[in-house]
């Protein structure tokens, strides 16, 4: 297959072979970069994040469907795992990586102050955590974690509805917050 | 700059061309032969199996094409070449570079990136023959051919034959602009690494040009033409003994603490070996110095920090002469 530019996810993906995947992290590392470094907070763990999260989506590849959910949001599932993983464990693993027999690629100092500047909004991540508790339970599992309203309000004893006023709430607070501060 | 993107895409690519291959060979190859071998009696699959080999080398032999002798880098083109937003980087045949990003050890590689961040979206092998250039992207192998030619010190990449259209659009518009010029043509002044100085107190013998003093009188060993009167370039050493535990990254961020926290930041970032020892160089740009670099490394527990002190700028024109230094570390003494 000859990768172009017009190549889709789907078909890097599923037919563009050791190269294909390569291009298709090429398109999608700043943004999964960017994710892990906003919502872990740091520059290194985000790294070690980043390369977790394509190691597995590496492994997984062969089971990813053309035509369902859109690749960077299957990626995007595999992030948001690696990150729920590393808030439960307090570290990143490294278990994909390790499995397909790959180095630890160690950011310099250089990489690092990058990885911060992705981050970008990260006071918005301190804004969340200034969010009534109700608000930021129910911000952290929509935005952060991905998670269907349902699932929210089933473990927030509450409503459908009342979780999506929730997020909207939260979203709105943080809105106004982000405005002040620039 | 973002060096992290880069190395992690050649480990990831690594790994996904070592799982299409294992995977090709689980998958369709050996069930197959499976089939094959199992209703096959014993000896006609031997006889089979050896025809199979012969047949097979002879095809190999005739179908190979013969290797294309390694035609190098020419000096004049090593090196980092802009036309922002682009950058092509040129790195001769044994370079680190070309290793880590999985090229090979003995061949010629090049990288294509983005000017401002350093970061690599293409590399591979490239050849030179002459005045054509060829580049063979490990992402897409198909060689791109151009015309090369040094026009008022710019590079100038005219296309023969190249299918990769966003490569030829990064090559070809405008004349690429040396970063570094004066790093490809520095040449090593006569005597320079040739006079042994061993430094009982910290461990470790080096090579210094012939002409220059040594002052061990203060913390460091101060290696200049005149370390009394502060003539540049200048080499200090320094080594300490580290905690238990401590890990090379985390010396060279101890060391490199003492520049960052009067306020310089890096302006390159270079890898080295010394002495079997991998080490980081952080170069700075009006740091006290115009052109100042802190290699660190480790070795048996200790942490060693060199510095170079120059005036020439911008810094690339100093790295030969450092690096020679650098090189010349020997810990064996």
């Amino acid at each position: 297959m000859v990768l172009t530019q017009s190549c889709s996810d789907d078909e890097l993906l599923t037919t563009g072979g050791a190269e294909g995947f390569a291009a298709f992290y090429r398109r999608h590392v700043e943004a999964i970069l960017r994710y892990h470094a906003r919502w872990a907070r740091d520059a290194e763990v985000a790294a070690d994040l980043t390369a977790e999260t394509f190691a597995a989506a590496l492994e997984a590849k062969d089971r990813f469907t053309p035509g369902g959910p859109p690749a960077h949001a299957w990626l995007f599932g595999i992030a948001v795992k690696k990150l729920a993983d590393y808030r439960r464990r307090g570290y990143a693993e490294d278990r994909a990586r390790r499995r397909l027999g790959m180095e630890r690629v160690e950011p310099t100092d250089a990489d690092l102050r990058w990885i911060e500047s992705l981050a970008g909004d990260v006071e918005v991540a301190a804004f969340v955590d200034e969010l009534p508790d109700e608000q930021r339970l129910a911000v952290t599992a929509r935005v952060v974690d991905e998670r269907e309203y349902e699932e929210i309000a089933a473990e927030l004893q509450i409503s459908t509805a009342g979780a999506r006023k929730r997020v909207s709430r939260g979203l709105a607070v943080l809105r106004g917050r982000v405005r002040e501060s620039r | 700059m973002t060096d992290f993107v880069t190395r992690l895409e050649a480990e990831l690519h690594s790994a996904a061309a070592q799982r299409e291959r294992s995977g090709r060979m689980r998958g369709v190859a050996l069930p197959r032969l499976r089939v094959v071998l199992r209703d096959i009696p014993a000896a006609a699959l031997a006889t089979v199996l050896f025809a199979l080999a012969v047949a097979g080398a002879a095809i190999i032999l005739a179908a190979s094409p013969e290797r294309p002798a390694d035609m190098g880098l020419p000096a004049t083109l090593h090196g980092v070449w802009q036309a922002a937003p682009k950058e092509l980087r040129l790195y001769p045949p044994g370079s680190d570079r070309c290793v880590n990003l999985g090229v090979g050890s003995s061949a010629a590689c090049y990288t294509l990136g983005k000017s401002a961040s350093g970061v690599a979206f293409e590399w591979g092998r490239l050849s030179v023959d002459g005045d054509e250039l060829t580049l063979t992207g490990k992402q897409d192998s198909t060689p791109g051919v151009y015309r090369w030619r040094i026009e008022r010190g710019a590079l100038r990449l005219t296309k023969l034959r190249d299918p990769v259209s966003a490569r030829v659009r990064a090559l070809v518009t405008t004349p690429l602009q040396p970063v570094h010029p004066a790093r490809a043509r520095a040449t090593l002044p006569s005597g320079w690494a040739s006079h042994p100085f061993t430094s009982q107190r910290f461990g470790y013998s080096l090579q210094l040009p012939s002409r220059w003093s040594i002052d061990t009188s203060g913390p460091t060993d101060r290696f200049a033409l005149h370390p009394w009167n502060s003539t540049r370039p200048e080499v200090s050493v320094v080594a300490q003994d580290l905690p238990a535990g401590t890990t090379p990254a985390r010396w060279t961020v101890i060391f490199d603490s003492r520049f960052e926290s009067a306020g310089c930041a890096p302006h390159d970032l270079r890898r080295l070996i010394v002495a079997g020892t991998r080490s980081r160089v952080s170069v700075y740009r009006d740091c006290g110095d115009p052109n100042l670099q802190s290699a660190s490394f480790m070795h048996d527990g200790r942490g060693y920090g060199v510095i170079w002190r120059g005036r020439r700028t911008p810094p690339e024109r100093d790295y030969p002469l450092f690096d020679a230094l650098l090189k010349s570390f020997d810990f064996s003494g």
